[in-house]
């Protein structure tokens, strides 16, 4: 029998996310629901990382079975960090929807992810090594969505 | 941004699991390395989740350091779980260990919360017979 200690896991925060949206356009095919949501624009700020997300760099390519259920994010495009470093991140997780506690008998949506970046040797390489965990919220006027981040050391 | 307003994480212990592997291949490519390292069986314990991995049902073929595995799990109940972890090997210096990220997709039932639900994991390498023991949290 394997053995039954449960080591624990820390983190730290790492930086957030904050991004914009114009469009949002999902529609249903033979293959299921696919959704894009590029992003206007975006700013990262936070101890680990500061910078913007580039406009239009790519999207959230979400696929999805009933949206008003929530999606599976799969996003990709292009972080610009103060110091001119550009960064791919692709974004996975979830959009759920639950039991919104501060307001009973309505729902809210939250997403839960896990980042995979591409960074430039130098740095910001750590960001290709590591791996980060995520909540956002999505929030409107405008319409946007907040990711925070932390590193599991 | 004070600390104060960052928005708190919290996770829970949700299983383990015991993945033995079997003689891995790495060879460096033009463009980029690959390694395979196989899936020749193993077990599921914890509070959420138990039952067996499946021997010979996929591996880890991971790339330029990243971890991507591919294979299935069958939960005591004989639930067929499809398992995609992306992540990490730190093994520069010291004992290796692992940072990774598993997706599940699972038949829509008593187990389907695992296709909805973040998870992190460490791991670290054990012997007789080789193994990795993966501890799984849920990102609440």
């Amino acid at each position: 029998m394997a053995d039954l200690q449960i080591p624990g896991i820390e983190l730290e925060y790492a930086f957030s996310i904050s991004m914009v949206f114009n469009e949002r356009i999902d529609f249903v095919g033979p293959r299921g629901g696919k959704g894009y949501v590029p992003p206007a624009s975006g700013t990262v700020s936070g101890p680990r990382l500061n910078g913007r997300v580039v406009p239009y760099s790519g999207a959230d390519y979400a696929i999805f079975k009933d949206l008003s259920q929530g999606i599976k994010v799969n996003t990709h495009y292009m972080l610009e960090t103060d110091d001119g470093a550009w960064i791919y991140i692709n974004n996975r997780g979830y959009l759920n929807r639950s039991p919104d506690p501060q307001n009973p008998g309505q729902t809210k949506l939250y997403f839960r992810m896990s980042p995979y970046f591409e960074a430039p040797n130098g740095p910001h390489e750590w960001l290709s090594r590591t791996v980060i965990i995520g909540t956002g919220e999505r929030r409107s006027n405008p319409d946007r969505s907040e990711f925070t981040y932390y590193v599991v050391k | 941004m004070a600390q104060a307003d960052i928005p708190v994480i919290e996770l829970e212990y949700a299983f383990s699991i015991r993945i033995n592997t079997g003689d891995s291949v790495f060879f460096q490519g033009p463009m980029r390395s690959r390694s395979y390292e196989p899936v020749a069986g193993g077990e599921i314990f914890g509070p959420r989740l138990q039952g067996r991995v499946v021997a010979g049902s996929g591996a880890d073929f991971a790339s330029n350091g990243m971890l991507d595995a591919h294979f299935m799990l069958q939960a005591a109940d004989g639930t067929w779980i499809y398992v995609n972890q992306l992540g990490y090997e730190h093994a520069a210096e010291g004992e290796p260990y692992f940072r990774v990220t598993p997706y599940f997709d699972t038949p829509t039932g008593p187990h389907d919360w695992l296709g909805k639900t973040v998870f992190v994991g460490t791991g670290i390498r054990g012997v007789e017979p080789d193994h990795i023991l993966y501890t799984y949290y849920a990102l609440l």
